[in-house]
């Protein structure tokens, strides 16, 4: 085949391909808006597991929606994995569910620059949340369309007793950090652990932290975003920080599943634990007062203090057949009013609301955890995958997990870590 | 030894001419040689359904832990106090049943649509010189090689363009279409073996084509439908990927997704999942057991002579 | 007294004339897979020529996802490697232990029933929970690891799921344990289909009970074979639950099959052009393998 052939073969065939994929795909941009508002109750597909504290406190604020009059909303719940894999299917569909819970990060503002999020500027103009806030909310083109309902803390959690025991004290510098588990190791504790069998994402905690104390936010997203790379020199000084921890992490690690690893700090072999909030849940709950969580230690004092704050909320479809409804609705879970009802229908210690005028007491837990955010002044950050992508995070479950089982040098892994990234990139 | 062998020429045990004499003490023998046989079996069967039970054991033994038990022991543990409570939240949570109606509405019409379609397209391309029915055959099975994952999208745009998405019933429809190469295939194999003067001494008799079908080859299928309907009872029952794709409100979805749904971003409550998962077998066990007794007996090949 | 014919290369002779409802028989389950299936898999086999990430516009590429995949990419080739291992192992030994196992239940005896549900169960309980108890059972201080040292084999434990060189291993061993109890439940059909009268006359001649598994059980199932075989090698391909819920395909991709690739790249990539070209690729070494068996199978019955 000549080479003018082949080209006319290509270009026919990708013709012919979009013609037939017009009707398979559709355009994904925002279709002409709505005048009037559909019939029938607002839906909202929520990713939140049935009995779960989030999915009692949506319920709540639902009820107290419902009683005000304005409208009805429902609430369809689907499984977590499902409500990922299945979200773009959802907010291109032609009839797609109203609002959507969500979280804040780059994901949401992809979708919100593919015309698939409902824009919530004008109900934005009479928010009360922080600037930080609306930073994560606001897309591209300037226009927020996310509304946070709350967001949890990350911090190195432990067992109480098994620190007594090995008289280890709770650190709040590097150097105390490496005393306090060289008195774990002492004590036969496997001081730091970790589940990599199936959530190599863990590893990313530790990632983030290094990176934020070296190196700062700045950096870090940067590094996120791709205007840095993963071979830079101030990368290798991360791991260099994590090479002197490295030996304190559980050499089981990489074929320890989640659950076995929560019970290995309950069970006092292991003994300390880099995770969110979350972590309660896999603690027994009648005992969670035996544990507690400091947080991460401070390396460089020069360095701007930042933190992980992961967000959570909801949006708008932007096809939504009822966008008045769908407004009000969001409005409304802007409000105090409603993040009160949230907060105080959810049992767990294990959130901190939004919205800064909510009036409510904090557990010991949340006192903490806000305490923590509260302190970084050098910026929130939202967790690796939900400040990149879920793409870029299976390279860094890749990287660090040959990091810590030592497979390979660093600057092999780096260098691979920098080429898969610039892939993902590409798309 | 390398006797060929004849069935038609070898005599059988019922023939008279086989020796009565000298049976009592060989009885006697061969009485002990098959109680040693059966302690054989029994001891080899009873091992290896044990050890392939072991795994099942422990999804029963959480099942009737609590939470906090499993937290804290893990989940190879045995139970410090046996419950029943996971049962009960469980149903309730994931609304199970509402979900095992779902999964039975879609099941039940799926195993009978495509045992019915198969064993018509078997029947027709093994006993009938219909052109090109090895291609045929094999086209249909392609069309189950292709990964499901392939399909998922442009099944979705059927489901939407028809106006069936969120429907059991686009549900049933591309469950029954996307298994029928499979078991047009299988049912084609075990057809293939029937020999063809059954169908000569039918058609003799002045039986049509239907008749053929079902009063001589569906009987003598009967293992082979047996056995496909409990495997499709229990394929489509376990599916998971089809019916989250092709569903969106959680009203139609059926158990698979319901016991998923139980399984929060960052946590787990085993217990209820192993207890969910038990009620949501009980279907398929049943199934099984039932359709057991029709695994019994050989063709009835003999009916020839 | 008619001869029974006993060998699978019976002399079929069909109906030299074709009633028209036969052909209605079959081409209305034809017509079905068409609507049902080939239409959506052409769809989704023009998939492979665009770059899509599922919400925006897909980009037309050609063959450039195909270029990259047979040319630009480790992890394809580390897949198909292990794909290949998959296929023979977990295929191969699903069929022998299958075939095994049902020889060993056939007979209806008092208890085979139980046995038999025992060994189906697997099949029944959904995925989700068993590989976790399986997952578990592989744990650096599981169930596993805890008998080799109470046996006294101390030196053979190892991070099963976590070790590159175990970890695909570990998954066929759960792997099997679902899919033998199927495999046993065709086989028991089969084997039921198998005329008695040719077993007792092989035994009143003096065969053992291995002649009579060569010389008659083995030949007699050939058409279950085909089947079997046939299933068991798109069963291998389409593989993906439980390796997906114990390693996903780690770790290092060392138990990163086809399959697993292919979703990784459709759901936690979001490159769905690519991902279906790796399904057409899965698609195309199917009817290889298949089709080519087939074919030889076909022809070696003498069929008409």
């Amino acid at each position: 085949m000549t080479r003018r052939h082949r080209s006319a073969v290509v270009l026919g065939m990708a013709g012919t391909v979009t013609l037939l994929l017009a009707g398979c795909l559709g355009t994904g941009t925002g279709t002409t808006p709505v005048e009037e508002d559909a019939e029938g109750p607002l839906t909202v597909q929520s990713r939140l597991a049935g009995d779960s504290g989030d999915a009692v406190a949506l319920q709540a604020v639902v009820d107290a929606f419902n009683a005000k009059g304005g409208g009805q909303v429902e609430i369809n719940t689907v499984p977590n994995e499902t409500f990922r894999d299945q979200l773009p299917s959802y907010l291109t569909a032609s009839n797609p569910p109203d609002v959507l819970t969500l979280y804040g990060g780059s994901l949401t503002r992809e979708l919100a620059d593919e015309g698939l999020l409902l824009d919530l500027s004008d109900v934005w103009e009479g928010a009360e949340f922080s600037d930080g806030l609306r930073a994560l909310s606001t897309d591209s083109s300037g226009n927020q369309v996310f509304i946070p309902t709350s967001y949890y803390w990350l911090g190195v959690y432990y067992k109480k007793s098994t620190w007594e025991a090995a008289g280890a004290e709770v650190p709040t510098t590097w150097e105390e950090f490496l005393t306090a588990s060289e008195a774990l190791q002492a004590n036969g504790v496997v001081p730091i652990g970790i589940a990599l069998g199936d959530a190599p994402w863990l590893a990313s905690a530790w990632f983030d932290y290094l990176n934020l104390r070296v190196n700062g936010a700045d950096f870090h997203i940067d590094v996120l975003a791709g205007d840095e790379s993963f071979d830079d020199p101030q990368i290798e000084a991360v791991f260099e920080k994590w090479d002197e921890i490295l030996p304190y992490f559980d050499p089981e690690a990489p074929g320890i599943a989640f659950g076995q690893a929560a019970t290995d700090l309950t069970q006092g072999r292991t003994g300390m634990f880099l995770a969110g909030s979350w972590l309660a849940f896999s603690l027994p709950p009648e005992s969670l007062d035996e544990y507690d969580f400091f947080q991460f230690p401070i390396i460089d004092d020069s360095v701007p203090l930042a933190e992980e704050g992961p967000t959570d909320g909801f949006v708008g479809a932007a096809n939504t057949d009822q966008p008045k409804l769908t407004k009000e609705f969001l409005a409304f879970l802007a409000t105090a009013e409603a993040q009160q009802i949230m907060f105080e229908a959810n049992p767990n210690d294990t959130l901190l609301p939004a919205n800064p005028n909510v009036d409510v007491e904090l557990g010991p837990d949340a006192l903490k955890g806000q305490l923590i955010l509260e302190s970084a002044v050098g910026g929130v950050t939202q967790f690796f995958n939900r400040d990149s992508s879920d793409a870029l995070q299976a390279t860094a479950d890749q990287a660090l997990t040959q990091y810590l089982a030592g497979a390979k040098s660093l600057s092999d892994i780096l260098a691979e870590w920098q080429s898969e990234a610039e892939r993902v990139r590409a798309g | 030894m390398t006797t060929t062998i004849n069935a038609a020429a070898a005599p059988l045990p019922s023939d008279a001419s086989y020796p009565v004499a000298a049976t009592k003490p060989r009885q006697g023998r061969s009485r002990w040689r098959s109680r040693v046989k059966t302690t054989g079996f029994h001891s080899v069967a009873i091992t290896l359904s044990a050890l392939w039970f072991f795994p099942i054991f422990l999804v029963l033994l959480n099942s009737f832990r609590t939470n906090s038990d499993v937290l804290r022991n893990g989940v190879a543990a045995w139970p410090e106090v046996f419950v029943i409570d996971s049962y009960v939240t469980a149903w309730v949570n994931a609304e199970m049943g509402r979900a095992m109606v779902n999964s039975l509405i879609i099941t039940i019409p799926v195993v009978v649509l495509t045992l019915l379609l198969s064993s018509f397209a078997a029947f027709g391309l093994s006993r009938y010189r219909i052109p090109f029915r090895r291609t045929l055959l094999l086209l249909m099975l392609a069309g189950n090689l292709l990964p499901a994952q392939l399909m998922l999208i442009p099944w979705l745009k059927i489901a939407e363009s028809s106006g069936l998405y969120d429907t059991l019933f686009i549900v049933i429809l591309i469950q029954t279409a996307s298994g029928l190469g499979f078991y047009t295939f299988i049912m084609y194999g075990f057809m293939r073996a029937i020999p063809v003067e059954l169908q000569d001494a039918a058609s003799i008799d002045g039986a049509g084509v239907l008749r053929t079908y079902w009063q001589i080859i569906l009987p003598l299928t009967r293992p082979a439908l047996a056995a496909l309907g409990a495997l499709s009872f229990t394929w489509v029952f376990n599916d998971l990927l089809l019916a989250i794709t092709l569903l969106r409100t959680s009203s139609q979805f059926p158990i698979t997704a319901a016991v998923l749904s139980l399984l929060g971003e960052f946590s787990a409550e085993w217990n209820l999942i192993a207890a969910a998962t038990v009620i949501a077998a009980i279907p398929c066990v049943i199934v099984f057991l039932m359709f057991q007794k029709h695994f019994v007996g050989g063709l009835a090949l003999g009916a020839v002579k | 007294m008619t001869q029974i014919a006993p060998r699978a290369t019976t002399n079929r002779r069909r109906a030299f004339f074709t009633p028209p409802v036969v052909f209605a028989l079959v081409l209305v389950p034809f017509t079905i897979e068409a609507v049902g299936v080939f239409y959506p898999a052409i769809q989704g086999i023009l998939l492979s020529f665009v770059k899509w990430n599922g919400i925006g516009v897909a980009e037309p590429v050609g063959f450039d996802n195909y270029v990259r995949l047979f040319t630009n990419d480790i992890v394809f080739y580390g897949a198909l490697g292990n794909t290949a291992i998959w296929l023979v192992l977990f295929g191969g030994l699903s069929f022998a232990l299958g075939l095994a196992v049902a020889l060993l239940l056939q007979a209806d005896r008092r208890g085979v029933s139980v046995y038999r549900t025992a060994i189906f169960l697997p099949m029944v309980f959904s995925l989700v929970v068993t590989a976790v108890m399986w997952t578990s059972i592989f744990q650096p201080r599981g169930i596993l690891n805890d008998f080799l040292i109470a046996v006294g084999l101390e030196d053979w434990t190892k991070i099963w799921l976590g070790d590159p060189n175990t970890a695909l291993y570990a998954v066929i061993v759960a792997a099997l344990w679902r899919q033998i109890g199927y495999v046993m439940v065709l086989f028991i059909a089969g084997l039921k289909a198998i005329d008695p009268t040719l077993h007792e006359a092989a035994r009143v001649d003096g065969a053992n009970v291995f002649q009579r598994f060569r010389y008659i059980t083995l030949p007699q199932l050939r058409g279950v074979n085909l089947v079997i075989i046939s299933l068991l090698v798109i069963d291998s391909l389409r593989s993906f639950d439980i390796i997906w819920a114990m390693t996903r395909g780690g770790p290092f991709g060392s138990s990163e099959l086809l399959s697993t690739y292919m979703f990784s790249t459709a759901f936690t990539d979001r490159q769905l052009g690519y991902a279906s070209a790796i399904a057409v690729v899965i698609f195309l070494l199917a009817i290889g393998v298949i089709i080519s068996y087939l074919i030889r199978a076909f022809s070696e019955t003498k069929e008409d």
